[in-house]
């Protein structure tokens, strides 16, 4: 609750009062105790402001997803004008309402699956695991309920929930909580500067990671292997932008042995990349995909599974032999946030974002490469709006920081003491600012991480984080 | 063992003019000093509420007179102390205890309208209270004044910088009396109270209390307004005839504690 300003003596911060009551999602809990929280209490454009008034840049878009920024003025007027209307209402048993359909129809338009019907949920989590349930129900429906396995990449992240966390392939998300489940495999990240042979050109390291995809599948038996998932470029497990003409590689194989591609544009859809979707940014042609996140501009949590019409055909007729269709939640198309998606997506139209994005993209590409020459940077990648510094502690070897010296969280500090908001995976700093940033909120966003980058130059000269 | 003086360890028969008795801290100060056997002159603008915390007082049997008084209206105070040494034939201690809380930003529109209430009363009344009563005090043979500051004048909650400023300007003003007054041997003295369960802190749920007491504080919880009275008690004893111009925390430890 909030206090009146008369009563704010010797009451708890909203920091104080955190640790009491509050179990914090993918944090380093002991950390967390021992510094506190940061407290954010609102936002407007690009920018927050922190409990202190402090002012940030918000460098990684909330968790890469506040794609129109902060404080939309139809946002909240769209899901006020819904709340009135209809506050709630569901799609189960044949129920249906206006802005479900009217959202699923500009998904079907403007979606990277062609003719594809929406199935919603709240979250990329839950997205990533109705993909895997429908797969397996789709292969059970067509009698063959041994196809089941799924491949996705090391480094790959697709949530947290059990099926998507089994295919996110980052150790902090496996270990200790017994993921993953059997049915599911991981092969090599495409990062050619991490897992390239020394001299292997990035032609060949495509064509090997094909054929390791090839080997593990017939390995496994096609048999058994129902779905191949990936970002089109790689977020929370360090912005990795796939080699050219990995996909169309990728795919050969896929096609082969009949494995659908399940394509993940929770982070890289709607704009992120300089392309409506990722999927055509990177040369992808995915029979699924899950969107979440921007689909909103994350003003209420939604995310959809695009499923093509021939799947659910199939959905139809298992329906006649084994009755309901029995997936859903019960905030499957939740009327308010079908509606205030929609007006962000009409929003994202009239101000031509896609087309904004890509352009600012570009800006923000090359200045990132400004930092390509930086003492501490071993490799700037990224595509349209998505970007990554990665931090080294030999810039000739490649060699990283032992990862207790925490270079990169370092880093991330510093920026955020100098008023940007970026994110550390491990020991790269990622960007993921709002589409709607200028070229000179670019400069800004540079500008700042510049001083945080030197300062962290010193703090590594000078033997920080050595024990 | 050395002789002990004989200096006195009580308020007994002493008169005390205590401002803001209708609650809280000011209540239990006026409860206490009646209970050591002082005349109490308890004040407030609350007139119900002064007036039931002086029944409380004598239904135990003890000496209280009620007085409805605005510290804000500066020829009130005058009027008030000058009844309140007739009536009881003189006046030995000043207890300026009553406040209020007036937060909000520095660039509200309020400010300006709440800054001169918190001044008015909390500084400004405190100056006036004890010009009043300088006369009388200055022909007692122990003369003592506490003012209530804050550890708001020793430091800071953000939002609420009119009131900080007030009660550091009571510490300042407790300091420049205390060596003002100091040769006639009049003992001018301020305390500090910290998290209490007052009027002031009873909007702040019971479980925040909790919370800001134990992250704050080295005693891990508020205090009570009896625990503050027994301070103010203790600077106005006879024998604590050599401690002038402190501002003594009465805060659990929230002014020491760094983590």
């Amino acid at each position: 609750m909030s206090l009146p300003a008369e009563a704010t003596v010797f009451a708890p911060s909203t920091s104080d009062r955190d640790h009491l009551s509050v179990l914090h999602p993918t944090t380093d809990l002991p950390a967390l105790r021992r510094d506190g929280p940061l407290v954010i209490e609102r936002g407007q454009g690009i920018r927050v402001w922190d409990e202190d008034g402090r002012e940030y840049i918000e460098g990684l878009a909330g968790l890469w997803c506040t794609a129109l920024g902060y404080g939309v003025e139809e946002l909240a007027e769209a899901a006020a004008e819904q709340i009135r209307k209809l506050s709630f209402s569901h799609l189960f048993a044949g129920r249906s309402h206006e802005p479900a359909v009217a959202l699923a129809e500009k998904l079907r338009e403007i979606g990277p699956v062609p003719n594809a019907k929406a199935f919603f949920g709240t979250s990329g989590s839950d997205a990533n695991d109705t993909q895997v349930k429908l797969i397996w129900y789709y292969n059970n429906a067509l009698g063959r309920p041994e196809k089941k396995k799924i491949i996705s990449r090391r480094r790959g992240y697709h949530g947290v929930s059990l099926a998507a966390g089994s295919m996110t392939g980052l150790p902090p998300f496996h270990k200790s909580f017994d993921l993953p489940l059997p049915q599911f495999r991981h092969v090599t990240c495409p990062h050619h500067y991490r897992e390239g042979e020394p001299g292997e050109t990035e032609a060949e390291f495509t064509a090997r990671l094909a054929a390791e995809l090839d080997e593990l599948i017939r390995a496994e038996g096609p048999e058994t292997v129902a779905a191949f998932i990936a970002e089109p470029v790689l977020g929370a497990g360090g912005v990795v932008v796939p080699p050219e003409g990995y996909y169309p590689a990728i795919q050969k194989v896929l096609d082969e042995h009949d494995v659908l591609l399940i394509d993940d544009e929770v982070i890289c859809g709607f704009g992120r990349l300089g392309t409506p979707f990722g999927a055509e940014a990177m040369g992808m042609r995915p029979d699924t995909a899950s969107v979440a996140k921007a689909l909103s501009s994350a003003y209420v949590p939604i995310s959809a599974v695009l499923v093509p019409d021939g799947m659910v055909d199939v959905f139809v007729e298992a329906g006649e032999r084994w009755g309901v269709f029995g997936h859903g939640f019960t905030y499957t198309g939740h009327p308010v946030c079908a509606a205030v998606a929609l007006k962000a997506l009409e929003l994202m139209e009239e101000r031509d974002l896609f087309a904004h994005a890509d352009r600012v993209g570009r800006y923000f590409q090359a200045g990132l490469r400004r930092f390509a020459d930086h003492p501490l940077v071993g490799e700037v990648r990224g595509r349209g709006l998505l970007g990554a510094c990665e931090l080294v502690a030999d810039r000739g070897t490649r060699e990283a920081f032992p990862v207790q010296r925490g270079v990169g969280t370092y880093c991330m500090n510093r920026c955020l003491d100098h008023g940007v908001i970026l994110r550390a995976l491990g020991d790269t700093v990622a960007f993921c600012p709002p589409l709607i940033v200028t070229e000179s909120d670019i400069d800004e966003i540079l500008e700042r991480f510049g001083r945080g980058l030197d300062e962290t130059l010193a703090w590594v000269e000078a033997g920080g984080g050595a024990s | 063992m050395t002789e002990l003086t004989t200096l006195s360890r009580s308020v007994a028969g002493k008169t005390a003019l205590i401002t803001g008795c209708a609650s809280g801290m000011g209540r239990a100060t006026a409860k206490l000093f009646a209970a050591e056997g002082a005349n109490v002159a308890a004040t407030d603008i609350n007139a119900d509420g002064v007036r039931a915390t002086v029944a409380e007082i004598r239904a135990a049997g003890r000496e209280a007179t009620a007085w409805t008084l605005d510290v804000g209206d500066g020829d009130a105070i005058r009027r008030v102390v000058d009844e309140v040494a007739d009536r009881y034939g003189g006046l030995d201690i000043l207890v300026n205890n009553a406040g209020i809380s007036r937060g909000g930003p520095i660039d509200g529109d309020e400010y300006e309208v709440r800054w001169q209430e918190t001044v008015n009363v909390l500084l400004t009344a405190h100056q006036r209270t004890i010009r009043a009563a300088l006369p009388y005090l200055r022909k007692s043979d122990s003369p003592r004044i506490v003012n209530i500051a804050s550890t708001e004048g020793l430091g800071a909650t953000a939002m609420n910088s009119a009131y900080s400023a007030a009660k550091t300007g009571v510490i300042g003003l407790t300091r420049g009396l205390a060596v003002e007054l100091g040769k006639e041997g009049i003992t001018v003295n301020c305390i500090c109270p910290g998290p209490i369960r007052t009027a002031m802190t009873e909007r702040i749920p019971e479980e925040h209390k909790q919370i800001y007491a134990r992250r704050r504080t080295a005693l891990r919880r508020y205090g009570d307004p009896e625990e503050v009275a027994h301070g103010t008690l203790h600077l106005c004893l006879p024998a604590s005839s050599f401690i002038t111009g402190v501002a003594l925390p009465v805060d659990g430890g929230l002014t020491v504690r760094r983590a």
